[in-house]
């Protein structure tokens, strides 16, 4: 094939954002995905892009501009992906946990967004398969959902048509400066070497294994989140609910397990439940201890589902970053090569802003403005540990 | 945690013998299945329905150990699915059973389904497998339909003739999918198969006697009707019909080993994908055996033998000194069960659907019942460039339903074959996670 000019390691949803902008700008693009599109973190997930739970500041600017971007790329899109503004509902276990919501809703009004503290009653109204003790809650009703693996899918169908090269079952097994060229580069699979002048690494959890050829270390981590699957009656829970501890659970500072109820119904009429983190390597089965934490979880907010069928589980990987945002951008000291992972939970809110920024940097040369604050650079002494 | 020798998940025929077998010897049995009452596809509890004596020597067999089975000390656990395991400890859920069993030992024996192959309007009403039809028949007395047609592979489609036409029903026609020449394949086996020979010449007496139109007939089938079967087309025939009763063999049910992480073997005519197994039922994976249809589909006198082998071999393994007689009913059984696969291998090449039904698959066929994929769609990902079971499960949602693609699996395994240009042993089965069939959530919370 001839030289291109971007290649991008990855199928997931962050690559197929990235290749969408790039060849909507008119870049000759392909992209390698060793399995089939989706296949691994944007396939075994929830669909929740919410903003309530970004943090003011660099965070919040990513998520808002994502928002956005979901909201006009949608209707390009060939294909029902499901986005809907179901909006999301915080549910408070207790007192201490309501006061919590109470400070996030003022937090989020702060920034602009539509948050609602619910009382009680409120709360039983809006969603009377909650447990009768509960606290209280917060609605965002300007939260949306998707489905993660068709916006995969549509996307790229849609940068197919602008032109992209899609290449499954292909997995770069090296990647090394272009020979003959200044700046270019080569990423060879187990059948053919390609060559562009731009590399963009998306490959998720995975794309420390990538950047390991290169001695280049990133502190991204998996942290592996299990879902359960339940046929549920279709309006069991109104909007996708969250437990009020979902963000603590989400920033914890240990390595241990976290599990914080997070429910979304799918318009297929399944229950996802989750939500559990945890550091356990690459390996993606689940585990009978986590399944049961997050069942407990499940039935202790909304009784009725003890008599539910349970007829799935599945496991994803977040790829975590140290300080809760992505790794976007250019490597220092290595001209060309890009980098676009470490969304941890929010990958699938931030994938089209993360596609926007590559697409600044590569297509336009402009260095965006939240550069610094998502730089990879910005691990430099990081070392990995043994 | 209730600890016991030996944990046994399916009260087939190959449950039921394990089980007699293990329990006759002393040992600690647990007997798990998800059905009311034990048997499994075939057996039937005593006093119930038709006399059994009229289902050949195996199932005969099967009976009486059956009935053995109610006097021995084992635990049975009824209507309880086996939904996990780690190791050789089981995860259940049931109105009876622990949570979990410990065993030392465990025999899988979850037996198979029917294998239909997708034609138009399959999925409308009143169309039915064959061991759907004979189990309303047997276990509710009640015909399937006023006018039935029977098509597929098999004798179970004569069982079910005989059957409906013993019971007053009638049958417009069967459509026999097999080639004369698929039979003659089991001349070489014929001295151990007079029993048999003599059930088919019963069958047929039925038949015959009944003047039933039977046709050798390869073409697709399609099912018409508003709502509910009122016709189908075969060739160049239409026949009235509220009832179409179908089938081409069985497939094994392989989750539970899949979730064992057991080594697999494809064998295109035991079934497809089945357990690496030695000679004593043994699977790679420490003190788990498999016996029965989900060791390789067979029938009834092959999931005895197996059964009864995989018990004895479990009970030695677990420090049960075998008698001189036992040994040499071990040599026996492994002699017997090499003649029961190689007739197996003849019976599944003969129940082979024919290829005209994937070759003419049309788009708005159903192929994922529970998320109503059609064809169409299942050729677009191929098209797409999906390879895989679990690629065309993330583009299209099949198998993610109630069955969990137990249906569908077989099905699109066959039509990637055909369609994506690789061979049957390059496309795996769908990969497999707790549980392995829908349980209440309240139970996993219960469980541990
Ligand atoms: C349980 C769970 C729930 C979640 N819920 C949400 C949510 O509600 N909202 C939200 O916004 N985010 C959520 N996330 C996070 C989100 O799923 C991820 O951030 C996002 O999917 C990451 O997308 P990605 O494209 O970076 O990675 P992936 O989807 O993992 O894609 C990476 C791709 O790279 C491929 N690859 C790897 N190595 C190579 C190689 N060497 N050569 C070629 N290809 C390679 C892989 O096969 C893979 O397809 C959740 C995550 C989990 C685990
Ligand atoms: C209508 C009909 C008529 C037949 N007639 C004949 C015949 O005349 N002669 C003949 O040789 N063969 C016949 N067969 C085939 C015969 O039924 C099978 O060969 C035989 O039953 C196989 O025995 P098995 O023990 O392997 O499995 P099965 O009989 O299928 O038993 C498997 C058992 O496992 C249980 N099970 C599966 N998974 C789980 C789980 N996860 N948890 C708990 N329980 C589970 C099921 O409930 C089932 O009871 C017939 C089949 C049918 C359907």
């Amino acid at each position: 094939m001839k030289h291109q000019d971007v290649i991008i390691i990855g199928g997931g949803l962050i690559g197929a954002c990235c290749a969408d902008v790039l060849t909507g700008k008119g870049l000759e693009t392909t992209l390698i995905e060793r399995r089939f599109p989706a296949s691994g973190s944007s396939r075994a997930c929830d669909g929740l892009i919410l903003l309530w739970d970004k943090n003011p500041g660099p965070e919040m600017a990513l998520g808002q501009a994502s928002v956005g971007l979901w909201e006009n790329l949608v209707p390009q899109l060939d294909g029902d992906v499901e986005f809907r503004q179901s909006g999301t509902v915080l549910v408070a276990e207790d007192e201490g946990s309501l006061e919590r919501s109470r400070q996030i809703v003022a937090d989020i009004a702060a920034q602009g967004i539509t948050a609602t503290l619910l009382e009680r009653r409120e709360l039983q109204e809006i969603e009377p398969a909650l447990a009768v003790d509960l606290a209280g809650g917060a609605i965002f009703p300007q939260d949306y959902q998707i489905d993660p693996r068709r916006a995969t899918f549509s996307i790229l169908r849609k940068a197919q048509r602008q032109g992209l090269q899609l290449l499954n079952g292909e997995e770069v097994i090296e990647l090394r400066r272009h020979p003959g060229r200044s700046g270019g580069w080569e990423a060879a699979t187990q059948k053919h070497v390609y060559a562009a002048d731009y590399i963009v690494c998306a490959a998720g959890v995975w794309t420390t294994k990538l950047l390991h050829m290169l001695a280049i270390e990133l502190p991204i981590r998996p942290r592996k989140g299990q879902i359960l699957v339940i046929k549920a009656p279709r309006d069991l829970i109104r909007h996708p609910l969250l437990e009020g501890g979902y963000g603590d659970a989400v920033h914890a500072g240990t390595d241990d397990l976290q599990v914080a109820l997070v429910a979304e119904m799918t318009p297929a009429g399944t229950m996802l439940v989750g939500s559990s983190r945890q550091f356990a390597g690459f390996d993606t089965d689940v585990s009978r201890d986590v399944l049961q934490a997050l069942a407990r979880r499940a039935t202790r907010f909304i009784p009725e589902l003890a008599r539910a069928q349970w007829i799935r589980s599945y496991a994803g990987l977040r790829p975590w970053s140290p300080d809760h945002l992505p790794l976007i951008g250019p490597v220092a000291g290595f001209e060309g090569l890009y980098v676009a992972t470490g969304h941890e939970g929010a990958g699938i809110c931030l994938a089209p802003v993360t596609g926007e920024l590559i697409g600044e940097w590569i297509a336009e040369e402009i260095s965006p403005s939240l550069a610094d604050a998502i730089s990879p650079g910005r691990f430099r002494d990081y070392h990995p540990e043994p | 945690m209730r600890r016991v020798d030996l944990a046994i998940v399916g009260a087939g025929p190959a449950g039921v013998a394990a089980a007699v077998t293990a329990a006759r010897r002393g040992l600690r049995v647990a007997l798990i299945d998800e059905a009311p009452t034990p048997g499994g596809q075939v057996l039937t509890n005593p006093g119930t329905s038709r006399p059994h004596d009229a289902r050949g020597q195996a199932i005969e067999r099967g009976q009486t150990l059956l009935a053995e089975l109610g006097r021995l000390p084992v635990e049975l656990y009824r209507e309880t699915i086996a939904w996990a395991l780690e190791g050789t400890c089981l995860a259940l859920s049931g109105p009876e059973s622990p949570s979990e069993i410990e065993a030392a030992a465990l025999i899988i024996a979850t037996g198979g389904r029917e294998y239909v192959p997708p034609f138009p309007g399959w999925t409308l009403p009143g169309v039915m497998t064959l061991g759907g039809a004979q189990r309303l028949i047997d276990k509710h007395g009640v015909l399937p339909g006023r006018s039935i047609l029977i098509a597929g592979a098999g004798p179970l489609m004569w069982a079910l003739a005989a059957s409906v036409l013993e019971n007053d029903g009638e049958v417009l026609a069967i459509l026999d999918a097999s080639r004369p020449a698929d039979w003659a394949r089991a001349l070489p086996l014929i001295g151990t198969l007079q029993d048999r020979l003599r059930l088919a010449w019963r069958y047929f007496k039925v038949m015959r006697g009944s003047r039933t139109p039977y046709l050798f007939a390869r073409g697709v089938l399609q099912a018409r009707g508003d709502g509910y079967l009122e016709a189908v087309l075969a060739g160049e025939r239409t026949y009235t019909a509220d009832s179409l009763c179908v089938g081409f063999g069985f497939r094994p049910n392989i989750e539970l080993l899949q979730l064992a992480g057991c080594g697999f073997v494809f064998e295109r005519w035991l079934g497809g994908w089945i357990p690496a197994i030695d000679e004593h039922m043994r699977t790679d994976q420490p003190a788990i055996y498999a016996a029965g249809e989900c060791s390789g589909v067979g029938g009834a006198a092959k999931a005895l033998l197996e059964g009864e082998l995989a018990a004895l071999a479990a009970g030695t393994g677990l420090g049960v000194r075998l008698e001189a007689h036992d040994e040499d009913r071990l040599e026996w059984l492994k002699r017997r069960r090499q003649r029961e696969i190689r007739f197996a291998r003849v019976l599944n090449h003969a129940c082979r659907p024919p290829r005209a039904y994937t070759d003419d698959l049309v788009d708005e066929t159903i192929l994922c019942r529970c998320e109503s994929v059609r064809y169409g769609q299942v050729e677009q990902a191929l098209q797409h460039g999906a390879t895989s079971l679990d690629g065309l499960k993330n583009e299209l949602r099949v198998g993610q339903g109630m069955c969990q693609g137990r249906t569908c699996g077989p099905v699109l395994q066959q039509v990637l074959a055909q369609k994506a240009g690789q061979t049957r042993e390059q496309i795996l089965p769908f990969h497999v996670r707790p549980p392995v069939k829908p349980v209440e959530l309240g139970k996993l919370q219960e469980a541990g």
